[in-house]
């Protein structure tokens, strides 16, 4: 049954510097291990023959997918989607730490949480965003280039960043069926997007 | 303009320059700010009298710069001719609302003055100055560079200004007048005085930066060079090699969430609250307070008057307690406001705008035209002529007296002269050592900035280092098939001077035949039989110069531009950390609170 | 991906458990060696069992197994219904054939078992096919899962059975030619399909092709030549397809890669 609500995360590469707070900022509200990971930014270039080279910056994390992998494969259920938030979580109770979710997912944004033996990812900072705050990588984003909220809801920080732009800047990590919500900007002044669809 | 003041042609003032008018064909003077009546010639060379000739400014630029053409320069740059040209056209099609920003790379060569002179003569021709866009702006700050503790001579004469004997014993002032301007000593000047006892002997050091081993260009000499002073003090967050190699006491200092402070950004005062204290350490401020305090103690009679407002002029008094410095940072940050606010007021009111957004902005844009009301004459710019100054006489009078106007900054006094005069006009010089030349060390290392480490530290943070683990010595990838090596291979970095390790990272990001890595040092060293290893095994400061050539101006030796050969190594240097696990010593562990630095203020 | 040896030794385990009971059930159907079909019944459940049991130890969290039956649409919750239902009809059989009761049920029991466990190891494989994947999300995978447990399951039962019977010993010898034949093709074309990795070419060709295929085959014809030592060629051809069978698996981990661009973000596929 589709989800009444699709909360992700939207960046806009087009303010990305590469600086990596978001990651750090992640790691620190998480209490992620050294190693382990939630959000990972990876430098996409330079590419292209110096001088004449161009590069982004691509933040990665969990994507929200609609028709999550994740949640196909798990044989007990343990990841799941909220039916109230649509947020792709784990309940690291009910993980028996088979690994196939970490197998399943497109875009290899789950983590081996080594510690307690189960399977972690991006929660949408459940814990700030239930209390009316931002996800810790949205607050620490010294580019402003991080929006989060609901795309059913244009009112959202996140569908007014993406109604600001033609859909010819919009972008999806490439598409194996699972259609993943969170979305990317990037001008063709800035590059050219190398990521997926 | 010829090259004249108008008083030596018996034309005029000494602040009037002299123009070849075209309507009369003689040189005449040219009055502050303009005169319709003249007809300047920008290019020529002129009998000014007795057959005496004189080029235009213009022409003498010109013929400084007539070898660069853009195909020399091309060569040179190692840039493309073409879009060297692309860059001219779009400043030039861009302008009076262009800018040209150059970075810490220019500042950490030989032609350190060079480069914005260079950059200034270009904006002046644009008359790319104080308009919407441009680079240079006159924006009136509250701080003076973020900075509001102020030295006691900066607004003026005061019982504490230093005497001229003092000034001029400041190692290196004479010889880089430029210096003088921050009131800074010159690193290699001071080395040989250590050496040699040459003006005299340097015998204690109080250190409160991070990691000069990591920092200072040829590090190992400069190590051999410290030794010899009697007594140093290392005052910081945690040792580092500094401390280690070094230090005879060490002085914990507080980080920056763990200091009181403001800063100025565009139209806003910001306030910075000691918002975390991690153990009891100080803010540094107070050590020096704490310094000049305990030598007044003990009858010396300046750092005594230092504590008295009556001595201190606009810079005010030393402070004995941490609460009398935040008054003073209260003070300070809300008399922008036209107010005199408590520290706890400042805490609740701040961050606040002191003037509208768009009148900061605004407040430069052709600011050089408003009439002062003094002179009923347009302001200018703060030059000896109130003119952009692109022919810098300004430089010449600075290494002559000690300041551009004649005399030294912030003193006024008539320095004795460096050895050789400062140019008016930059030229290009190739570095000591070039690519054009160098068979045996074939690349050009440069250095930078990566956004997880800040000067020395951070080394030790463990997520800065599961991201950044090992410095990375970036080259093209023709580069690297040249050396052999591909990415995520050792390698030995090599110059004159030393020889280091670091990681390969090829990348279309970097010229070919240029090599870049950044500068580090590796705590995980310091825990071990030969901590010195911590500095030397990675630091790319083993491999830069602190000899000569030196800038004249401000006696910048060379950190970026010199040569290196790159060869592969089989491994890291025993010792390295390099995988995120590998950093867990370094995780935080809670402690008792015992106070923090009110442990040690309120004591 | 590093190779993930628990479930390597699962799915080699259950599907030799499970060719290895097909001999079992092609024997019961025809009523020859009998007297061998308690002992050839057993060891089939007790390498299932093994494997099965080798599929725990994947698992971080063993003890919170059963939620693992609450979520049908997974392929672990299929592999483990099937071993569960071959294990079942394992079992019965041979209790059956221990007491020598009900041939009838013997045979029912047996034919059940023996699909269940052909099924389980075609599924073995098919559990991977994810579309995530570029390598894996081919039903040449699942084929070669089946095709490369078919001469160890054959030459296992083999082993046990001898040349009990000459024309059971003829056939079976037969169906590890045909079983080295199948599972030699499948694997290479399984490993074409992904484009031929070097990562995959020793134990494609020394594994698969030479151990899983030529050995079974050889042996199948030296079997058929030399009747007497069936059991000795079978227990050769055991050795051949389940180093075989291992082989094709690895090869699996090997070239796990994702199919999206740029993909893995974050997982370290390297240290699982």
């Amino acid at each position: 049954m589709p989800s009444m609500t699709r909360n992700a995360i939207v960046i806009d590469l087009n303010r990305c510097i590469g600086c990596y707070s978001c990651e750090v900022a992640c790691k620190q509200e998480n209490n992620v291990a050294l190693g382990e990971y939630w959000s990972k930014v990876l430098a996409v270039g330079p590419t292209g023959t110096h001088p004449h080279v161009e590069e982004y910056w691509l933040p990665t994390m969990c994507q929200q997918c609609e028709d999550a992998p994740c949640v196909h494969v798990c044989p007990t259920g343990a990841s799941y989607r909220d039916p109230d938030t649509g947020v792709v979580l784990v309940n690291k109770e009910l993980c028996i730490g088979c690994k196939y979710c970490m197998m399943a997912c497109p875009y290899g944004v789950r983590s081996w949480n080594a510690a307690e033996k189960c399977v972690e990812k991006c929660t949408l900072c459940g814990q700030l965003t239930s209390q009316g705050e931002l996800p810790a990588c949205v607050k620490a984003c010294c580019g402003e280039a991080r929006f989060y909220g609901d795309l059913d809801d244009p009112e959202s920080d996140a569908s007014k960043l993406l109604a600001s732009y033609d859909e010819a800047d919009i972008h999806h990590l490439t598409d194996v069926g699972n259609r993943p919500v969170s979305a990317y900007v990037l001008s063709p002044r800035f590059a050219e997007w190398k990521s997926g669809d | 303009m010829l090259l004249y003041h108008a008083d030596e042609l018996g034309l005029g003032d000494h602040a009037d320059y002299v123009i070849w008018d075209k309507k009369t064909n003689s040189p005449k003077a040219m009055p502050y700010p303009w005169d319709d009546a003249l007809d300047p010639e920008l290019d020529g060379e002129f009998d000014v009298g007795d057959g005496v000739m004189s080029r235009t400014a213009f022409r003498a630029l010109v013929e400084n710069v007539e070898e660069w053409t853009l195909d020399h320069t091309a060569e040179i740059t190692r840039c493309e001719a073409a879009s060297i040209e692309e860059a001219i056209k779009i400043y030039c099609e861009g302008s009076p609302h262009s800018g040209i920003s150059i970075g810490v790379a220019t500042d950490q060569y030989e032609q350190s003055a060079q480069a914005p002179e260079g950059v200034t003569i270009i904006e002046s021709l644009m008359g790319n100055a104080c308009h919407q866009g441009n680079a240079i702006q006159s924006r009136k700050n509250q701080s003076l560079g973020t900075y509001f503790l102020f030295p006691f001579n900066l607004f003026g004469p005061t019982p504490l200004t230093p005497r001229k004997e003092v000034v001029e014993r400041r190692l290196g002032l004479i010889e880089h007048k430029g210096l003088g301007y921050w009131m800074a000593s010159h690193i290699p000047t001071i080395m040989e005085a250590l050496n040699t006892g040459e003006p005299y002997q340097p015998e204690m050091w109080i250190d409160r930066s991070g990691n000069k081993l990591a920092m200072i260009g040829g590090a190992e000499t400069f190590l051999e060079a410290m030794k010899k002073m009697k007594f140093i003090v290392h005052m910081y967050m945690y040792p580092t090699t500094t401390s280690v190699e070094l230090a005879d006491i060490i002085l914990p200092t507080a980080e920056w969430l763990e200091t009181a402070y403001g800063a100025d950004r565009c139209n806003v005062w910001l306030i910075r609250r000691d918002v975390v204290h991690t153990f009891e350490h100080v803010d540094e401020t107070l050590i020096w307070s704490w310094f000049a305090a305990a030598i007044a103690d003990r009858g010396h009679e300046h750092a005594a008057m230092a504590f008295d407002a009556a001595n201190c002029g606009q810079a005010g008094p030393y402070w004995r307690t941490y609460d009398e410095y935040k008054e003073y940072l209260a003070t300070f940050m809300s008399n922008s406001f036209g107010e005199k606010w408590t520290w706890e007021e400042c805490c609740e009111k701040l961050p606040a705008e002191f003037v509208s957004m768009d009148e900061w902005i605004t407040s430069t844009y052709e600011s050089y035209e408003k009439i002062d009301e003094t002179t009923g004459l347009p302001a200018g710019f703060a030059t000896n002529s109130k003119k952009m100054e692109p022919y810098g006489e300004a430089m010449t009078i600075l290494g002559r007296t000690g300041g551009p106007t004649g005399t030294s900054f912030w003193d006024g006094y008539v320095l004795p002269a460096a050895s050789q005069d400062y140019l008016p006009l930059p030229k290009y010089v190739e570095p000591a050592e070039s690519p054009l030349n160098d068979t045996e060390f074939p690349y050009t290392l440069t250095e930078g900035r990566v956004p997880f480490y800040h000067h020395g530290t951070l080394r030790n943070v463990p997520w800065m280092r599961e991201l950044y683990p090992v410095p990375e010595t970036w080259v093209n990838p023709t580069t690297a098939e040249e050396i052999g090596v591909e990415d995520g291979d050792w390698c030995f970095v090599e110059s004159r001077r030393g020889k280091i390790q670091g990681r390969i990272h090829v990348t279309n990001g970097i010229a070919p035949g240029v090599v870049y890595q950044e500068r580090f040092w590796n705590p995980e060293l310091l825990d071990s039989d030969d901590p010195s290893r911590a500095w030397k095994v990675m630091n790319v400061n083993m491999l830069t110069k602190n000899d000569g050539p030196y800038n004249p101006e401000f006696g910048t030796y060379t950190l970026r531009g010199i040569q290196v050969k790159v060869t592969k190594a089989d491994s890291a240097p025993e010792g390295v950390w390099t995988e995120p696990e590998q950093f867990t010593p370094w995780l935080p562990e809670v402690s008792d609170e015992t106070g923090g630095g009110y442990a040690v203020y309120d004591a | 991906m590093a190779i993930q040896w628990s479930l390597v030794l699962f799915t080699v385990l259950t599907g030799i458990a499970g060719w290895m009971f097909a001999g079992v059930a092609f024997d019961s159907l025809r009523g020859k060696n009998q007297p061998k079909a308690f002992l050839a019944g057993l060891i089939a459940l007790i390498v299932m069992a093994v494997g099965g049991i080798a599929s725990v130890t994947h698992l971080s969290h063993p003890d919170r197994m059963l939620a693992a039956l609450s979520h049908p649409t997974s392929g672990i919750f299929v592999e483990a219904v099937l071993v569960g239902l071959a294990g079942v009809c394992m079992i019965v059989f041979i209790i059956l054939a221990k007491r020598g009761a009900s041939a009838g049920a013997q045979k029912v029991f047996a034919v059940l078992g023996a699909i269940f466990g052909i099924v389980l190891s075609f599924m073995a494989g098919s559990s991977y096919m994810m579309s995530s994947t570029s390598t894996w999300n081919t039903v040449l995978l699942p084929i070669g899962y089946l095709c490369t447990s078919i001469p160890g399951g054959l030459g296992a039962y083999l082993a046990v059975v001898g040349a009990g019977d000459r024309d059971s010993a003829r056939l079976l010898s037969i169906g590890t030619i045909v079983g080295g034949v199948l599972a030699a093709v499948a694997s290479l074309a399984y490993v074409a399909v992904t484009g031929f990795p070097a990562s995959a070419m020793a134990p494609l060709w020394a594994g698969c092709v030479l151990c899983g295929g030529v050995v079974p085959v050889v042996c199948g014809v030296m079997g058929m030549k030399t009747p007497e030592r069936t059991a000795t060629f079978g227990v050769v051809t055991l050795v051949g397809g389940l180093v075989g069978s291992a082989c094709f698996r690895v090869i699996m981990w090997q070239v796990f890669a994702l199919a999206a661009v740029g993909a893995p973000y974050i997982t370290n596929f390297a240290a699982m």
